[in-house]
């Protein structure tokens, strides 16, 4: 077989959780403390031999693991710079996917992801030029003091590690986050419903039960697998120059398997600027149309509960926040308007006209998500009342807020990509006449309409602003544990 | 009847012209996406109204090293009407474009006729061709588009109260009646037929040929009694069996794309989804030998034939995104090897368009791709290939061909709004009940 080639083994093959970093199996929900650190490759072999420390400090975890765990834990990932930095060669390293090696940046994507205007890469405080980052260190801590101590020991040994912490264009400090209560993000939402699980999940890991609609083949999440289409994910091979510098412990050179790409995005949250505009556009300024306004441009009330099976505030609505769907329960949209945002991330059936190979399209691309938010709140209760009336009053907390958002997917372009272009942002998803997602797109273009479908007929809402501004971002590959060791071992 | 259909004209540029017609194009290319007003495009496609799309490619080099000039244009016929008007709307410029081409004559600076000649001359049959909206001219989309404005405006203008939908369809009926889009509240004319679109005759010749030819022989060996009808039928069986045979040994012998050799950096990628509509210009050369090359024709032939009769409602087998694209086989002359030269217009972003292709139709690209050089292995014709996802799409890039000029009305109207736009129309006229009205009025 010619090198660079995988084979398509067609024997299923039992996953190998223990070589998944962690952070790709769960998102420590226990360890609400998280640090991104953003790193830069200054000596290729002191840093090698860092990154052999991380895994066996028993730093970086692996597998599933104890699941009330509470002593610090992180996860690292690399982008295509990072892996030339180490001293990877470009043979093996055109081995992964096109949309990996030429960056998120490159060939029109600011374009189609909408990442234009004040959101444009030319204003990014990192991600372009000189603060492309190599290396992603998440680290991850049950307490604000175990995250401070863990931090300081990891910065502390940079610069013997061959590694630089990246600031900002502006020389601000990267990548501090800050738990919300309730597992809110910064609009006041329950945040991190309805993610995509392994099929192939050990029993008996959740006291919740996992819907089929969530369920998705582990090739959708990890390379090395078959996924949804019975295929496997392109994967990086060893080639015979690095062979030969560093023998690779398995056969197939396989350097990719059990490794995921995590895609990065920082995006800036306009707080205030929502709950105003929801006063501004709504039916009235009160607070309960405030509310209904934006759960229509969300999808869900703000504690999470869908508007699919809770379409009227005043209805008690499901317990379970995930069971629905819109093929069956809303086809018209009248609840969960077509253009709102969880209907555009994940229309879940209705991208086809039989219900099950629409759910089996939608099941191709998935994100399995891990973002963390950052900056004060805009006020400390985070109750939609608060929210407005600080908004009308301009007394929310001063500074920057928003979200780190981090992904997980196996195939960068039908994924995260995917989603991005045609669905956030696509003017004509689902027949819609040129709006894109209310929430976290760009509507300039389109002049800020969304349609809201309603009997006899439709509401329609004019000029809305952006809320959302993208602040930086990079494509990262999260390497098994037998591809970390390895990493360290070239010579 | 409104028909409509594509022109395709290949002509051989003259070699030490290339750079100065590329450059003409890129002008061109750039006065057409200026703002209207701003710009005086050689080729006006905007004034023109029986242009759906229209787009120049300079081609890449044939096997003998020529290059060709690649023109295109999906227009509402009848064909006669439509060339004339690009040739009156814009002679001196077709003039400046055509005249980088071997062959020109001198005549066709001054005389149209001349000019046309030229073209019709250049141009060649479709393989096979799709139309995405049948029945509805350029004018059609553009004023069913205004109408739905209109009627959105109105509504939010003056939101009618009240919960019946009804009532709310009089009051729209009200406010179309006194508007400029009166016109819309009388029923449509045209009915979406499949003789709407050019080639539907020809089409049927074949089947008529193929029938006959099966049949006439089948007759023709009973009148030799029954022995000879029973041979004739082994003889039947035998040769599809030898083709099926031949076609295996190929797929299993010739050369295809895997994973190991994908690319990256295509810079077609820079200049896709402006706007929600998109282009794909498609070169590859066909397999060697005549195996290959009668299997494209008569795969073509099948493709177009489901096109004509099946498919022409606008859903190409559960894909409404495809505006009108169609397959040309280019004839290698002086002894170039054949290519087949593929041309697209669509909805949405690339890789949507591509995934809905594997996933609706990937047999259907398959069967006729799989003839192509380095296409992803086939089995049995219809099968793998194109469901090897990845790979298809590396190899579609690796063959995309950089589209000089591209011109489409109407930009930002989807196929999937010009037929919700029919639909409100339609609504308009005829009785209808309470449910009938609520359903219609989700169109907006």
């Amino acid at each position: 077989m010619e090198l660079g080639a995988l084979p398509v083994a067609p024997t299923p093959e039992k996953i190998e959780w223990g070589e998944v970093q962690r952070l790709v199996l769960s998102g420590y929900p226990k360890l609400v403390h998280a640090r991104f650190l953003l790193l830069r490759v200054e000596d290729p072999a002191k840093a090698r031999a860092w990154v052999k420390t991380l895994v066996e400090e028993n730093l970086v975890r692996f597998g599933w693991g104890e699941r009330h765990h509470l002593t610090p834990a992180m996860a690292v990932a690399f982008t295509w710079d990072g892996f030339t930095a180490l001293g990877v060669d470009e043979k093996t390293l055109d081995g992964f996917s096109p949309e990996f090696v030429e960056g998120m940046t490159a060939l029109g994507r600011p374009r189609k992801f909408g990442d234009t205007a004040e959101s444009a890469p030319s204003e990014w405080v990192w991600g372009v030029d000189a603060w492309t980052p190599h290396a992603l260190l998440a680290v991850y801590a049950a307490d604000e003091p175990a995250l401070a101590r863990t931090v300081a020991r990891e910065i502390a040994r940079l610069e013997s590690s061959g590694l630089s912490l990246l600031t900002g264009r502006g020389g601000e400090e990267l990548g501090r986050s800050r738990p919300l209560d309730d597992r809110r993000e910064h609009f006041g939402f329950a945040d991190g419903l309805s993610q995509p699980r392994f099929k192939d999940e050990p029993g008996g890991r959740r006291s919740k039960t996992v819907h089929e609609a969530d369920k998705i083949a582990a090739g959708e999440l990890l390379l090395g697998y078959e996924n949804e289409a019975e295929l496997f994910p392109r994967s990086p091979v060893i080639s015979p120059a690095l062979a030969a510098r560093a023998p690779f412990p398995r056969k197939d050179g396989d350097l990719g398997r059990n490794g995921s790409y995590l895609v990065y995005r920082q995006l800036e949250q306009d707080v205030g600027a929502f709950w105003k505009a929801m006063g501004a556009l709504g039916e009235s300024p009160s607070v309960e149309d405030r509310v209904y306004l934006a759960s229509k441009i969300v999808g869900r009330w703000p504690d999470g509960a869908p508007l699919v099976t809770k379409p009227s505030p005043n209805e008690p609505g499901a317990r379970d926040l995930e069971a629905f769907d819109y093929a069956h329960d809303d086809p018209d949209g009248l609840k969960c308007p077509f253009g709102s945002h969880i209907r555009r991330s994940n229309p879940r059936a209705t991208l086809a006209r039989d219900p099950d190979m629409g759910l089996a399209k939608s099941k191709k691309h998935r994100l399995l998500r891990r973002g963390r938010p950052y900056g004060e709140p805009f006020v400390p209760s985070m109750a939609p009342a608060d929210l407005a009336a600080a908004a009308d009053g301009g007394t929310g907390a001063p500074g920057e807020r928003g979200i780190h958002f981090l992904c997980f997917n196996a195939d960068i372009a039908n994924q995260f990509e995917f989603v991005q272009q045609t669905w956030t942002n696509g003017p004509i998803f689902q027949g819609l006449h040129g709006e894109v997602d209310p929430l976290v797109g760009d509507p300039a273009p389109t002049g800020g309409l969304y349609s809201i479908p309603c009997e006899p007929f439709r509401k329609r809402i004019h000029g809305l602003p952006r809320f959302v501004k993208v602040r930086g971002g990079a494509y990262f590959f999260a390497p098994s544990r037998t591809a970390l060791l390895y990493l360290s071992s070239i010579v | 009847m409104q028909t409509q259909g594509v022109i395709t004209v290949i002509a051989e540029i003259a070699p030490e012209r290339v750079p100065s017609l590329v450059s003409l194009l890129g002008d061109l290319s750039r006065a057409l996406t200026a703002p209207p007003g701003q710009s005086a495009p050689i080729v006006d496609f905007r004034t023109m109204e029986s242009v759906h799309f229209a787009r120049f490619a300079v081609l890449p080099e044939d096997s003998k090293g020529r290059r060709h000039l690649a023109f295109s244009s999906a227009y509402d016929g009848p064909r006669g009407v439509h060339l004339s008007e690009l040739v009156s709307k814009a002679q001196p410029g077709l003039v400046a474009i055509f005249e980088h081409c071997v062959g020109f004559p001198e005549r066709a600076r001054i005389a149209k006729n001349t000019l046309l000649g030229f073209i019709e001359e250049k141009s060649i049959r479709h393989g096979a061709l799709h139309v995405g909206y049948v029945g509805r001219s350029v004018q059609d989309v553009q004023r069913e588009d205004a109408l739905r404005k209109f009627i959105e405006e109105k509504l939010d203008a003056n939101p009618p109260d009240g919960r019946s939908a009804l009532r709310v369809r009089d009051q729209i009926r009200e406010w179309v009646k006194k508007s400029e889009f009166a016109w819309a509240l009388e029923p449509r004319q045209e009915e979406i037929s499949p003789l709407g679109v050019d080639g539907f005759w020809s089409a049927l010749g074949w089947i008529a040929t193929l029938v006959g030819v099966v049949v006439g022989g089948g007759i023709l060996a009973a009148a030799f009694g029954p022995v000879a009808l029973a041979l004739y039928g082994a003889g039947l069986g035998l040769v599809g069996g030898a083709i099926l045979a031949l076609l295996r040994y190929h797929e299993l012998t010739e050369p295809a794309k895997t994973d190991s050799d994908i690319s990256h950096g295509f810079e077609h990628q820079e200049e896709e989804d402006v706007g929600i509509r998109n282009q794909l210009t498609h070169l590859v050369d066909v397999k060697p030998g005549p195996f290959r090359y009668f299997l494209l024709k008569t795969v073509l032939h099948a493709v177009e034939l489901r096109a004509r009769f099946e498919f022409y409602t606008g859903d190409l087998g559960g894909i409404e995104t495809i505006h009108c694209a169609h397959w040309c086989v280019l004839e290698g002359e002086n002894d170039a090897k054949p290519r087949l030269l593929f041309f697209s217009n669509y909805d949405g972003s690339w890789e949507r368009y591509l995934g809905d292709f594997i996933e609706e139709a990937g047999g259907g690209m398959t069967s006729v791709w799989s003839n192509t050089v380095n296409y992803p292995r086939a089995r049995f014709l219809l099968w793998d290939g194109a469901t090897n996802e990845r790979v298809f799409k590396a190899w579609t890039r690796e063959s995309q061909v950089h589209t000089d000029v591209w011109y489409r009305a109407n930009p930002d109207v989807s196929i999937r709004n010009i037929n919700d736009n029919s639909r409100l129309r339609d609504g308009l006229s005829g009785p209808m009940s309470e449910d009938e009205a609520k359903r219609w009025l989700m169109l907006l």
